[in-house]
């Protein structure tokens, strides 16, 4: 679905990705993990339009994603969470929603089916109903991220950028993000890029992985064998 | 099920479609009793009508979308210059087609504006703008033999049609003046809820996330630059048609900031603010000046303390309401429906 090639970023003479390449199947969570600067959150930022590469091929669905401006990307179905989940604070939770829903979506019926988007996130997340004409900055850090995954929903992407959405989330909540994106992954068919820090939860969902340092790819493969390669975990995540 | 209700649910745009039809009914008696009270003041009121709407174009585009322009005023000379140009020509054409043709031009001379504001932010974009006040009347003087420098064009008076020739020049100015202004205020009020409303306060918010949430910024920025252009076209014509004169003295950067001023004193980003800044705006100066003479100071003090004490009308008001009249009314509603719930629940 996605295809990186050789990506090069620079921050005005800093390298932050070397030759990245990274290919992201039509389905299923593909986690990136690494240390503090490693270049993730980057990796993620170039693809959704908001950070320019210096070289390097990005292609989503066979046409190149270079030089198109985030919300021509967003229409193309990529929808990025950024870190804290980018929701705009002064909206209300059903603005949020209603600012990413497509004008009108004609419905295989003829019908237009816009509303029912927003309806299937409030069932999905019961405590974002409660708060539903609430505004956002009103909202906790882990209904900020179920808002934010919501508005990926609404947008009917079919790939979901996701930074860090674990952060700073009491383990209750990460528990239950995760869990949703594993299981909207399976039943629509929607491919996740994850980045995280807590590479054990993330690879608990993950069905493959990659493991970046300094911008450079270390190693990619499946999940499960990511998770027991020892060597790997002790070098790059700490543990 | 109430009338009021029974309207609502055909629709939004209908309900604020007959209260601005109320509106203009209820404001044009009063100013009809009002003119053989003081004939001034129904003067002053036509100044009003003009003054906000401009200020509410204005409080859409900087309340609103969060673009500051300091520019208004001279988007409001190129509404009445094109005005004063059209009935050179047309001498009797029909107010109503004028004001659309001042709309226009306005409107496109705000797509080249607002496509350069779209790439500025904040004290960059509020200098861009400031030069546009200050330098666009210099081009009235600059091609003088269009535009007549510093003399400006005249525009004739506006006439009652004879059926109605009773009335009074300035009442009639005034109800031509209210029609305007309650279809702006009606039109910009139904915008507000719509997409455009929501993705404005977006952008206001957070240019990168609404770019995330698949919000064209530049584009809608623009958007909101030419709406709010081309209410202070309207606003321009109307003032064209008020003063009889379009000159560049009519247009100075005060008028800018007396817009600015206005729309937060009343309450930035609400539309019924920019009626109260408005009224402000207008009456204000008058009753400072009056105050003024009353105190009977010497000469030097005099001539220099209406705009002192203007400033301070500004700061103290702004002191006791932090979000503009519009947000101390509304705080005073909502302390009001609190103390009631409260008997309420005593009893």
């Amino acid at each position: 679905m996605l295809e990186v090639e050789d990506l090069r970023v620079t921050y005005g003479g800093v390298t932050a990705l070397d030759g990245i390449k990274l290919s992201v199947p039509d389905k299923g969570i593909t986690a990136v993990l690494g240390p503090n600067g490693a270049g993730k959150s980057t990796l993620l930022k170039t693809i959704a339009g908001l950070v320019k590469p210096d070289a390097g091929r990005i292609s989503f669905r066979g046409a190149s994603l270079l030089g198109v401006a985030p919300e021509a990307i967003v229409r193309r179905g990529i929808s990025m969470v950024p870190e804290g989940g980018g929701v705009i604070r002064e909206l209300t939770v059903d603005e949020n929603l209603r600012v990413v829903q497509p004008k009108k979506r004609q419905g295989p019926d003829g019908k237009s089916a816009g509303k029912s988007g927003i309806d299937e996130v409030m069932e999905l997340f019961p405590p974002l109903a409660a708060r539903r004409h609430n505004a956002a900055h009103s909202l906790s850090g882990g209904e900020r991220q179920m808002l934010a995954v919501g508005r990926a929903l609404v947008s009917r992407a079919d790939l979901l950028l996701l930074d860090e959405p674990s952060l700073g989330l009491a383990p209750k909540f990460v528990t239950l993000i995760m869990q949703t994106v594993r299981k909207l992954c399976v039943e629509r068919n929607i491919s996740v890029l994850l980045v995280e820090q807590n590479a054990r939860s993330a690879l608990s969902i993950a069905d493959q992985a990659m493991l970046l340092s300094a911008g450079r790819t270390i190693a990619a493969r499946a999940a499960g064998d990511l998770a027991k390669n020892e060597e790997l975990w002790h070098a790059y995540l700490g543990y | 099920m109430t009338v009021l209700e029974r309207i609502q649910s055909r629709g939004t745009l209908l309900t604020h479609g007959l209260l601005g039809v109320l509106f203009i009914v209820a404001v044009g008696v009063v100013i009809w009793l009002l003119d053989s009270v003081n004939g001034f003041i129904v003067y002053q009121l036509s100044s009003v009508t003009y003054i906000a709407i401009a200020a509410a174009g204005l409080t859409v585009l900087t309340g609103q979308n969060g673009q500051l322009s300091l520019g208004h005023g001279a988007l409001m000379a190129i509404g009445a210059y094109t005005t004063a140009l059209v009935l050179k020509t047309f001498t009797d054409l029909n107010p109503a087609i004028v004001m659309v043709a001042s709309i226009l031009v306005t409107a496109v001379a705000s797509i080249v504006v607002g496509a350069a504001a779209a790439r500025l932010r904040g004290p960059y974009l509020a200098g861009a703008t400031l030069g546009l006040a200050v330098g666009l009347p210099g081009v009235a003087i600059r091609f003088s033999s269009v535009f007549h420098g510093d003399q400006g064009l005249t525009v004739p008076a506006l006439s009652s049609p004879d059926a109605l020739s009773d009335v009074p020049a300035e009442v009639w100015l005034a109800w031509v003046g209210l029609i305007p202004a309650a279809v702006t205020f009606v039109l910009l009020a139904n915008l507000l809820k719509t997409r455009y409303g929501r993705d404005f306060r977006a952008i206001r918010e957070d240019e990168v996330a609404s770019a995330l949430h698949g919000i064209r910024v530049s584009r809608t920025q623009v958007i909101a630059f030419v709406l709010s252009g081309a209410c202070a076209g309207l606003a321009g014509s109307l003032m064209a048609y008020t003063s009889n004169l379009a000159a560049p003295g009519s247009f100075p950067l005060t008028l800018s900031l007396q817009l600015l001023a206005a729309i937060v004193i009343g309450g930035l980003g609400t539309l019924p603010g920019a009626v109260w800044g408005s009224l402000v705006i207008v009456f204000a100066p008058d009753w400072i000046g009056t105050l003024n003479d009353a105190m009977k100071l010497p000469s030097n003090v005099r001539d220099e303390l209406p705009l002192a004490l203007f400033g301070v009308v500004f700061i103290v008001a702004m002191l006791a309401f932090p979000y503009g009249i519009q947000g101390g009314l509304r705080r005073l509603i909502a302390w009001r429906a609190g103390r009631r719930r409260a008997a309420a629940a005593q009893a």
